[in-house]
């Protein structure tokens, strides 16, 4: 039985909705022993800056019950690099690459998508959001409509290639910032980023990340991201690419169920670094066993 | 030197507890890791099947036999996963994903005639698959290994093939009574050491280093810190160096020239 496994994701189609989580694949190729990466829907690449990025100083993360902290400060070697030196090396992979783009101005954003701008083959950019407005007193441009409005208006001016919002659920509302970005021009919503959270050594009674405070991601998270997912596709249009722990086939599909059109996978593939090619293989087992011809009729599907 | 990576689901063949906290892991590999080679420097990241732990962990190879496919793990329980592992027995499975991290460089351009190994607790588990790869290479290694106390120093008898091997222990218990610093072979200079390797507690290493520095002999040493994923995508291991920023330990280390390090 032929099975279509393609998905739109804001005005671009991928082969199928198993896309990779931007910061857990680096840029790709890395994977390239233990997944065959032209069966992936997309890949999500390391996110880029204006400038060049040290990032935070190590310690960097911590395992938590089912999860993990992370504060890494976006280590990377700006856009310029990536464009020159990186790309060329990942533009045949023949999977989607999106460029996950970054910045503490709004100005950075968007000098960072000009530069993108010239790369035709990259269709779509995914901008986040939860990067600390150093002109707001370091407050993330997301946890606030406006803040998101402005950064997503401003990259909106900037390009003309399909726009991936990330979102923050660091948020009382997420349903308020999802719209914001709708309405400012966002072609695809990407939901969860991590949440902010935080550990201790009791022994030496200090925090365990330099940082205090990172970001928590893993299975841990799962039920927020979907809640998140489920809320958001009551509310908005454009498609939502869902993440927060997923970690397998039931996870995917519960995301899908919940409004997703298609998911990241992200810390679990530091667990196991082949679960994504095994996803994208056992999505199609299932919709083969289920006789489900288009894994569009998933999306949303969930009966209230 | 690039080989082929896997993640491997591994047979325990022996699992040997050594003293309280140290083990001794060897590993069948499946066929299809035929196709890896392991250097000395090198990791895995291993993962237990708890629900107490979630991340794999990265621990050193000691030895490799490439005829029969098989590796040992030199471990130390320190916390959730691997006190996990301690309990495993032979005929269960591991799963293991290898071979990570880069290796001591054993080629003329760094590798000289007189190399000196220095070993500080665990770290003797690199050090030992080295020392093999020196002598088989037809140079004989001065091996100086070094622990708290006797129970810690461990594998001595795999360094047999090593004629000039000395042991150290802070209290004394066996060999020398100090630390690797303290040992004659340090001390008292008579041997000129042309390199120097060396795996254990960073504040070991860091007083090697100064010694070296100071003697002026190139030496290479093996960094641990936190690793979520073991193969250069989190960017969660960085260590800051002289002149190329922050690193990553797991996949531009965990070897590295005394001077880049930063201490």
């Amino acid at each position: 039985m032929v099975v279509d496994t393609t998905v739109d994701i804001g005005g671009i189609t991928i082969k199928n909705p198993i896309m990779t989580a931007s910061g857990t694949y680096g840029y790709g190729y890395e994977f390239a022993p233990y997944v065959d990466l032209s069966s992936l829907g997309g890949i999500l690449v390391k996110g880029t800056t204006f400038a060049p990025r040290q990032g935070n100083p190590y310690p960097r993360s911590v395992e938590t019950p089912s999860g993990m902290l992370n504060a890494v400060g976006l280590q990377n070697k700006g856009v310029h690099y990536f464009v020159d030196h990186i790309y060329p090396e990942i533009s045949q992979l023949g999977t989607e690459i999106i460029v996950n783009v970054n910045g503490s101005t709004i100005d950075d954003y968007v000098r960072c998508v000009e530069v993108l701008n010239g790369i035709d083959t990259i269709r779509m950019i995914e901008v986040n959001i939860s990067c600390p407005n150093v002109k707001e007193g370091g407050m993330a441009f997301g946890v606030t409509p406006k803040g998101a409005t402005s950064v997503v208006d401003a990259v909106r001016k900037a390009t003309n290639k399909k726009i991936m919002v990330k979102l923050s659920p660091n948020v009382t509302d997420i349903r308020e910032i999802a719209l914001a970005v709708e309405g400012a021009g966002a072609d695809a919503i990407s939901m969860i980023n991590t949440m902010l959270g935080m550990a201790i050594d009791h022994k030496t009674r200090r925090p365990l990340l330099s940082t205090i405070t990172g970001g928590l991601s893993g299975p841990c998270v799962k039920p927020i991201a979907l809640r998140m997912v489920w809320q958001t596709a009551q509310v908005v249009k454009v498609p939502i690419i869902g993440m927060g722990g997923i970690s397998s086939l039931e996870d995917v599909l519960q995301f899908l169920i919940a409004g997703a059109s298609a998911v990241q996978v992200g810390t679990y593939n530091f667990v196991n670094p082949a679960i994504t090619g095994q996803l994208v293989k056992e999505l199609n087992q299932y919709l083969q066993e289920n006789n489900i011809t288009d894994v569009r009729s998933l999306i949303g599907s969930l009966e209230v | 030197m690039y080989s082929q990576k896997k993640i491997l689901d591994c047979t325990i063949l022996e699992n040997t507890h050594l003293n309280d906290s140290y083990f001794l892991m060897l590993l069948q590999l499946p066929e299809e890791g035929r196709v890896c080679s392991f250097r000395a420097g090198n990791f895995v990241q291993v993962y237990a099947k708890t629900p107490d732990a979630f991340l794999r962990r990265p621990i050193s190879v000691c030895s490799w036999d490439k005829d029969l496919n098989r590796i040992e793990l030199l471990i130390q329980s320190v916390g959730k996963v691997t006190s996990h592992l301690q309990m495993l027995q032979s005929g269960d499975v591991l799963s293991v994903q290898a071979p990570l991290g880069n290796s001591y460089s054993t080629s003329s351009d760094f590798l000289g005639s007189r190399p000196l190994l220095i070993a500080g607790g665990v770290g003797v588990a690199p050090i030992l698959l080295l020392s093999q790869e020196l002598l088989q290479k037809g140079i004989q290694p001065t091996v100086l290994i070094g622990a708290r106390t006797s129970s810690l120093i461990v594998l001595k008898e795999r360094f047999s093939e090593v004629e000039n091997l000395f042991v150290t222990t802070d209290d004394g218990s066996l060999g020398h009574h100090g630390n690797v610093l303290s040992h004659p072979i340090i001390t008292e200079g008579k041997e000129i050491f042309t390199n120097v390797y060396t795996c254990g507690p960073r504040r070991m290493m860091q007083a090697i280093g100064g010694w070296a520095q100071e003697k002026k002999i190139p030496m290479e040493l093996s960094l641990e810190n936190h690793m979520p994923c073991g193969m250069g995508v989190c960017l969660c291991c960085v260590e800051d160096t002289k002149e190329q920023g922050n690193v990553r330990v797991c996949t531009d280390g965990p070897v590295f020239n005394l001077e880049s390090i930063k201490w």
